[in-house]
């Protein structure tokens, strides 16, 4: 089945990319957030911090998977992002869970 | 839906526009978790003390749960739409966005309360 897309194909796929950057820098601020008071020694602390800037990692290296999965694919569907949004997802829950432990445990 | 009724629902795969936009929606809905928790902890370890004792552990604890519901619900979300999408029927509802606006309210009226009432003038 050859290509149908004749609108501008590529914009669409440049918004989801930069919508997964944006998510990414979310999770760079959120992390940055967490260093405000320094360094962090608890250890709670200091995994919320490495989580979320894995977290942003992973965001910015599904974003890409992504735009060449869609880019690529032959008809005017495109594979679905079933597991990028589980993991990042339940990434996130888990990262604010932890948070809501901090913030009751101090 | 019966089992034959389940079976015989024709699904297809989507215009790719119409996964990339819910793709888009879910990131959205993650954004918005991202938002609260960031709330959560700068309530908690940022700003300064509020004047009743453990005021600010319960609001950040309130915000970093709203933060991780949001994010489920943006899963969960994703799955219906893709879902309805694929069967050609409308998108389902939601009405999260209209109560997380409603929670932000409330929270943000509580602090100004506690900071009229208790906090030390500066």
């Amino acid at each position: 089945m050859s290509r149908t897309r004749d609108d501008l194909p590529g914009l669409q796929v440049e918004r989801t990319l930069l919508a997964w950057d944006r998510t990414a820098l979310a999770l760079l601020a959120n992390g940055a957030l967490l260093l405000l008071r320094g360094t962090p020694e608890r250890p709670a602390l200091l995994l919320a911090t490495t989580a979320a800037l894995v977290l942003a990692l992973a965001a910015a290296v599904l974003g890409r998977i992504r735009a060449r999965a869609v880019r690529s694919a032959q008809t005017s569907t495109a594979p679905e992002p079933r597991a990028e949004v589980l993991l990042l997802g339940t990434g996130v829950a888990a990262f604010g869970l932890l948070l809501a432990v901090i913030a009751v445990l101090g | 839906m019966t089992e034959d009724e389940r079976a015989t629902v024709e699904e297809q795969d989507p215009d790719y526009r119409f996964t990339l936009a819910n793709e888009r929606t879910f990131l959205a809905w993650l954004r918005t978790s991202l938002g609260l928790l960031a709330g959560a902890v700068a309530v908690v370890h940022l700003v300064p003390d509020l004047g009743l004792p453990g005021a600010r552990q319960v609001i950040g604890a309130v915000l970093a749960a709203l933060g991780v519901a949001v994010s489920i619900t943006g899963v969960l979300r994703w799955r219906a739409v893709q879902t309805a999408m694929r069967r050609g029927l409308d998108l389902p509802p939601t009405r999260a966005p209209l109560l997380i606006g409603i929670a932000i309210a409330v929270l943000s009226v509580a602090v100004l309360v506690l900071l009229a009432a208790f906090a030390r003038g500066a």
